[in-house]
């Protein structure tokens, strides 16, 4: 936490603004990754105020939006260990949380991280059967049986050895 | 006892396989062994019983093979199962009494634990639950891969289908419902969703993706999703085998820094000639006059109308004019009964604009420049270049159909070899200096300036390539090997990787080529050896996109 007496020197050396989830948790974050996202930035352009309230994004996903701008306004990073981040970010991560992080990045302006979430999500759906996707993301299968059966008549033999995905 | 060390080597196996998620596999076995294999023993049993040989290695493998033959239905499934099999079998087995009443029950008891032996199971059963009086009060039926909708009013709840580590398999637990009622993808605004559909290869769009509902089905069929698609797919190399055309050529392409080798999973008739924006120009050996398009992705085919000339054919391209925005098809031809003065000819056809073939103006080119024309063409956008050893390339804007003489950078020089490279922006050069070292030039279509680029040296990764091999192919160094020789396939990212051919050179004779290829990173001057499946081949830069044709 920053004392009153650390925030002159901190300030000047380094600005920072405070950002605060829905929850109403607050997060300190240097203002050189707070710009990575283009609406924070266009905020503390517009204003002076060091404290952004986020209504939409939760603790945990504002979390790992920050920990990912921190790390991508390192200087002292190269690129190869940012990109190596970048995939160790999203991996292993649950659907749904990679559901609420792209919500946060839209919302936040994130483009890069944005591009991530959304390549790690179509990794998920990659080389699967449409059975699979509207089971797995529980999508109601609005075509008629005709239709579907149409559509897949016209160019049967795609289907014919198609498998879940290879080990 | 052979089945419980059957359990046994199963749980193991999971827990091996899941390093990561050890606590959890050990919830999951649990779950697995009481409510998915202990009422299946008998069937298990059964099955081994009958000398069926028990398939190893996946945890996934065991259990479709015996839903299938309890089913009745054989389908000589490999271990796997579609996910609309595998949907169908899983309903069929909480939801439909099983059909056990001909399998004979085993006489040895099964289990050693404390549980009591599950009685036999009987055709009717009173509860609808097939397993009904196999399992404990305490437990539950099998849970089923059912719709959400369904589950939300059902005791028979909670089985999922587990995706971990990429991999879909059969865990059945119960702790898992909340997430599966979450994770509904149709609450993402579209802009994202249109985001996430277009990270997707051309190939999953097409088979999958478009087919889950008629939203998404919209989504793509728009030209916006095209065109955004187009300007995201990485181009790459792809690579068909001489000698057998039918077999599925390699795609090979750089993403996130990595080398990815797939094969099209399109079946090529012909030889492709040609590639542009994910339509592939196809040539018939036999009957040279038809053309073919394709689109391996969209499974579109069709011929171009005949070119009937009494002719030498020459090669074909396909080329896109962005201005205009229409897809030309060029092949040269050489009539046999002019005077040599006027060989060369050229000609062009509009996609689903002409019905016959234009003749394009040549007689503007030297008799040299002309003798290009017997070359295979290459693409970049808006151009289409016939690049020899000499002193022009040829260049053909393909929008204004008018055919330039471009110089080359430097005198060519017989004995050293000039490779032509497209990188769909720039036409690059590669000059061998010597056995190791090539001068690196390309050249921007529009105006026809070279610019010289860092040269490319294997000096000094000579003896690693060789060590590489040897590795591999303990073989390699047969009696005269002298040393390794490289020839430059192409440029498998711009600037960034390039794959190398390796030759044997020998002491007595000419060089022999390899299967093996290294990419070379121009960058940090890294190698990655991979074997290709053949020696000869044709290699054209591609990209796969969702592109299609109307009429």
């Amino acid at each position: 936490m920053v004392t009153t007496d650390e925030k002159g020197p901190l300030t000047a050396k380094k600005k920072s603004v405070i950002i605060r989830s829905c929850d109403g948790d607050e997060f300190l974050v240097s203002e050189s990754a707070a710009v990575l996202s283009t609406s924070l930035k266009k905020i503390l352009e517009e204003k002076e105020d060091r404290l952004i309230h986020l209504s939409d994004i939760d603790n945990k996903t504002l979390a790992m939006v920050i920990a990912y701008l921190s790390t991508h306004a390192d200087d002292g990073l190269s690129d190869d260990l940012k990109r190596s981040f970048d995939q160790e970010f999203v991996s292993g991560k649950e659907f749904d949380v990679l559901k609420y992080l792209v919500l946060a990045t839209d919302t936040l302006q994130v483009t890069c991280l944005c591009y991530t979430v959304a390549k790690k999500m179509a990794d998920i759906m990659k080389n699967k059967l449409v059975e699979w996707v509207r089971r797995e993301f529980d999508i109601q299968n609005d075509y008629t049986p005709e239709a579907e059966a149409e559509i897949r008549r016209l160019d049967a033999w795609a289907w014919d050895d198609r498998q879940l995905e290879d080990d | 006892m052979k089945l419980n060390l059957f359990i046994t080597g199963l749980n193991w196996r999971i827990g091996e396989e899941d390093d990561a998620d050890v606590e959890k596999t050990r919830a999951y076995e649990e779950a697995i062994r009481i409510t998915f294999l202990l009422p299946l023993l008998p069937i298990l049993q059964c099955k081994f019983l009958k000398g069926t040989p028990f398939p190893g290695g996946h945890v996934r493998h065991p259990l479709p093979r015996i839903l299938e033959s309890r089913n009745g239905r054989l389908h000589g499934v490999h271990g796997r199962l579609s996910g609309a099999q595998m949907r169908h079998l899983s309903r069929g087995f909480s939801m439909d009494p099983p059909e056990v009443g001909h399998l004979d029950w085993p006489t040895t008891p099964l289990r050693s634990s404390s549980r009591p032996p599950p009685p036999p199971p009987t055709l009717h059963n009173s509860g609808g639950s097939p397993m009904g009086g196999v399992m404990d009060s305490h437990l539950k039926p099998i849970p089923t891969l059912r719709p959400a909708e369904e589950e939300g009013n059902s005791e028979m709840t909670g089985g999922n289908c587990i995706h971990v580590n990429g991999r879909t398999r059969l865990y059945y637990f119960r702790k898992c419902k909340r997430n599966w009622l979450k994770t509904n993808i149709d609450s993402l605004p579209d802009d994202i969703m249109f985001n996430i559909l277009l990270q997707l290869p051309a190939q999953d769009i097409y088979d999958a993706t478009r087919l889950v509902c008629q939203k998404w089905y919209r989504m793509i069929y728009s030209r916006n999703f095209i065109y955004a698609h187009l300007q995201h797919s990485t181009c790459g190399l792809l690579i068909q085998n001489m000698h057998d055309k039918r077999r599925h050529p390699i795609f090979m392409a750089m993403r996130q820094g990595r080398i990815e080798i797939s094969r099209l999973r399109y079946e090529f008739g012909h030889f492709i000639w040609s590639s542009c924006n994910g339509l592939m120009l196809e040539c018939d050996i036999q009957n040279i006059d038809t053309l073919y398009i394709t689109n391996p992705a969209t499974k579109q085919h069709f011929s171009l109308p005949p070119f009937f000339c009494r002719t030498v054919p020459g090669y074909s391209a396909i080329a896109y004019a962005a201005a205009s925005m229409e897809y030309k098809v060029i092949r040269t031809y050489f009539p046999k009964d002019e005077n040599s003065e006027s060989r060369g000819c050229c000609s062009v056809l509009t996609l689903g604009v002409d019905n016959s073939w234009r003749r394009v103006r040549t007689e503007h080119l030297s008799r040299e420049a002309k003798s290009n024309l017997y070359d295979i063409p290459l693409i970049t956008e808006g151009f289409v270049h016939w690049p020899e050893k000499g002193t022009y390339v040829l260049t053909l804007n393909v929008e204004t159909e008018v055919i330039t003489q471009i110089p080359v950078p430097q005198r060519y020089v017989v004995g050293f070899g000039w490779y032509y490279f497209s990188t769909l922006r720039y036409l690059s050069l590669l000059i061998a200096c010597n056995n190791f070292s090539w001068e690196v030039w390309e050249m921007k279509p529009e105006t026809g300036e070279w610019t010289k680029l860092p040269n490319i040296d294997l000096e000094a990764q000579n003896c690693t390539v060789e060590q590489l091999c040897c590795k591999h192919d303990s073989s390699f160094k047969v009696d005269g090997f002298l040393n390794c020789k490289f020839r430059p396939v192409g440029w498998l990212k711009y600037q960034e990787v390039f794959i190398f051919q390796v030759y044997k050179a020998f002491v007595s004779r000419f060089s022999d080529p390899t299967r093996f290829h290294i990419a070379y990173n121009v960058g940090t001057q890294k190698i990655d050896l991979f074997e290709f499946d053949s020696v000869s081949y044709h290699v054209v830069v591609h990209r796969n996109n969702l592109l299609w044709l109307d009429g």
